[in-house]
């Protein structure tokens, strides 16, 4: 009898586990058992969150040949630099489609607070450097109020648009920008800026509106030679000289005009990316 | 007091000197006579009133009979019952005599095509500017001014400095010289205006100059007929401080043109005197028009010699604040679409 029910309670017990682990499971599957694209090591998403942000990823990663990951940590656990962390993190974890490793990952240390983006394969010609500029602007407001999965949505979000430019052949880079929606609070500022702008021609019409001056001078009434002088003297007083040391200085410059700047990690392979702190 | 008008020879009515044939000229039967069979043989006549006597006096229209009531400066106006010239020679002869006068040059119909032209497209004017009818009221009127003559005697000095640069690879040089310079001389000055009429603004007549003096001739009452005037209730005295500083300012123009050469000139001090001042008495051709908005005057003058058109004009805030809404859209609108078109949104 004791037996039989330490036997049914722990097929039960196993059959709960198996319950949990199966999604988890299933998702691995459709991974061919690589690692999941939404990673919290740090214990800051929800379980209902998780597996929406997945879903989500799954879905561009799938859409764009081109895996889309979000991975947050709680330290870098001996790295000294959070590139190559990440690096390492998306090279000796599996991630990236076909030989070339097309993928995109977003490493976010809570405890750090530090944050970085690395490309490889496609990833790199998708996510230029001035497109990197424009989709952190999109998530780090939500970094900074500790909002993760608000951060990882928005991340993936725009991933979901680079990926889909960039796979009509035109990645988002200077000059070819992602366009907004009718920005409302942009317009009014523009109206605002033309109201105190259009002060100008009108001021040149108010002040049209008023030609009563006094005169300054008689100069209209002057007759004859003016002046006829009866002294004219100039005198040099005398001469000062200063001087003042030329200095010497290097220039230096540099130009910038779009692109993805690259580097190579330790597995060999090569990343772009870019990061910052929140 | 005597109350003058000139009768037509033709048909009795009271001529009036026209601007554009220069002569005088019946408004009823249109005949035309030269100004001199109508100007004074003697130099002064009629009985004088000492200024500043009476603020009004009563009149004696003699075309139609009326007791006029015109302010104590009116020396040439219009009976109100029956619009004939009337001149009140009293005003003008003995010593309130003015020596020259500049007879109107430009008529009516040329006021107020200055007016209509200076008034057109203006977004901000109110409309009560602009009616046609009003423009009409526009009065010709001969406005007192004192003349001044005069030799300014000016003498300043001044600071100045010129520098010269080089260099010679580890330093730059930089070689500053100062002078002194002292400038004595004259300068003549003629027919310098100072308007003496109190209920003329002062700015209002300095900004309608310049009155060509070429065109003045020895006064005569006749060619106040038709348009109004008044004699000076300001005195060449209370004008001349302000005549004075313009003279002083073009003297010390005149003698910082003579010191040349210079990178920074600096006066610092001089002095004015004036000689030889000669004073006229004379009567310049003003055009005026007063609109009233919104509980106050504005006035508007024209150089009935020059054509000169002065005035400030009022603006309507609500049309300036609707106009610069419609800017601030219509900007907005431009940069808007050319964010979006280059990309930059």
């Amino acid at each position: 009898m004791k037996r039989k029910f330490s036997v049914t309670l722990l097929s039960l017990i196993l059959l709960l586990a198996a319950a949990f682990l199966l999604p988890k499971a299933a998702f691995a599957e459709s991974r061919s058992g690589k690692m999941p694209l939404i990673v919290d090591n740090a214990g800051v998403l929800s379980s209902s969150e998780i597996s929406a942000l997945t879903e989500k990823a799954q879905e561009i990663s799938r859409t764009y040949a081109c895996d889309t990951a979000v991975v947050f940590v709680r330290g870098l656990g001996g790295y000294s630099s959070i590139i190559s962390f990440t690096d390492d993190f998306f090279d000796y974890n599996g991630y990236g489609y076909n030989g070339t490793k097309d993928g995109v990952m977003l490493l976010v240390d809570v405890k750090g607070r530090e944050y970085w983006i690395s490309t490889s394969g496609f990833g790199i010609d998708a996510f230029t450097d001035a497109g990197q500029l424009y989709l952190k602007d999109q998530f780090v407001s939500y970094l900074s109020d500790g909002d993760w999965s608000g951060a990882a949505d928005s991340f993936l979000s725009g991933c979901d648009r680079f990926l889909r430019q960039a796979r009509s052949g035109q990645p988002y880079d200077v000059g070819n920008m992602p366009r907004n929606n009718f920005n409302l609070a942009l317009f009014l500022g523009d109206a605002g800026l033309g109201i105190l702008l259009g002060g100008l021609p009108l001021h040149k019409a108010r002040k049209e509106m008023k030609n009563v001056k006094e005169q300054r001078d008689a100069e209209a009434y002057i007759y004859g030679k003016a002046p006829v002088l009866t002294r004219c003297d100039d005198r040099l007083l005398g001469r000062n000289v200063t001087r003042v040391p030329i200095p010497r200085d290097t220039g230096s410059g540099s130009g910038g005009g779009g692109g993805s700047t690259i580097h190579v990690g330790s597995s060999g392979n090569t990343h772009g990316g870019s990061g910052g702190r929140f | 007091m005597n109350a003058r008008r000139y009768k037509c020879p033709s048909c009795g009515a009271g001529l009036e000197f026209d601007s554009t044939l220069q002569e005088m000229k019946c408004p009823y039967c249109q005949s035309v006579f030269p100004v001199e069979d109508f100007m004074d043989d003697t130099p002064s006549e009629g009985t004088q009133q000492a200024p500043g006597t009476d603020q009004f006096g009563m009149y004696h229209c003699e075309t139609c009979g009326a007791e006029i009531i015109a302010e104590e400066s009116t020396a040439a106006t219009n009976c109100p019952y029956c619009s004939n010239p009337v001149i009140l020679t009293g005003k003008v002869s003995g010593d309130l005599m003015p020596d020259y006068i500049i007879p109107f040059k430009l008529d009516k119909e040329a006021a107020k095509a200055a007016l209509r032209k200076h008034l057109k497209g203006r977004k901000l004017l109110p409309k009560v500017f602009t009616s046609e009818h009003h423009l009409d009221e526009v009065k010709g009127v001969y406005v007192p001014f004192w003349l001044f003559d005069t030799t300014a005697e000016a003498s300043a000095s001044y600071a100045m400095t010129r520098t010269r640069t080089w260099s010679d690879g580890s330093y730059q040089y930089t070689e500053t010289s100062s002078y002194e310079a002292l400038r004595s001389g004259r300068i003549n000055f003629e027919n310098v205006p100072a308007d003496g009429a109190r209920k003329m603004a002062d700015d209002l007549m300095e900004s309608l100059e310049t009155f060509d003096f070429q065109s003045a001739v020895p006064f005569d009452p006749v060619y106040l007929s038709g348009y109004f005037a008044d004699k000076y209730d300001v005195s060449a005295e209370e004008s001349y401080d302000r005549i004075a500083k313009r003279i002083d300012t073009s003297a010390f123009d005149a003698l910082l043109d003579t010191v040349q050469g210079y990178e920074t000139v600096r006066k610092t001090g001089g002095d004015v005197s004036l000689h030889n001042t000669n004073i006229k008495y004379a009567m310049y051709p003003v055009w005026v028009l007063n609109t009233t908005w919104r509980g106050q005057n504005y006035r508007f003058a024209m150089n009935g010699q020059t054509g000169k058109f002065v005035g400030d004009l009022p603006i309507d805030n609500l049309a300036y604040w609707k106009w610069r809404l419609l800017y601030g859209l219509g900007f907005a609108g431009v940069l808007y679409g050319a964010m979006w078109a280059l990309g930059i949104l």
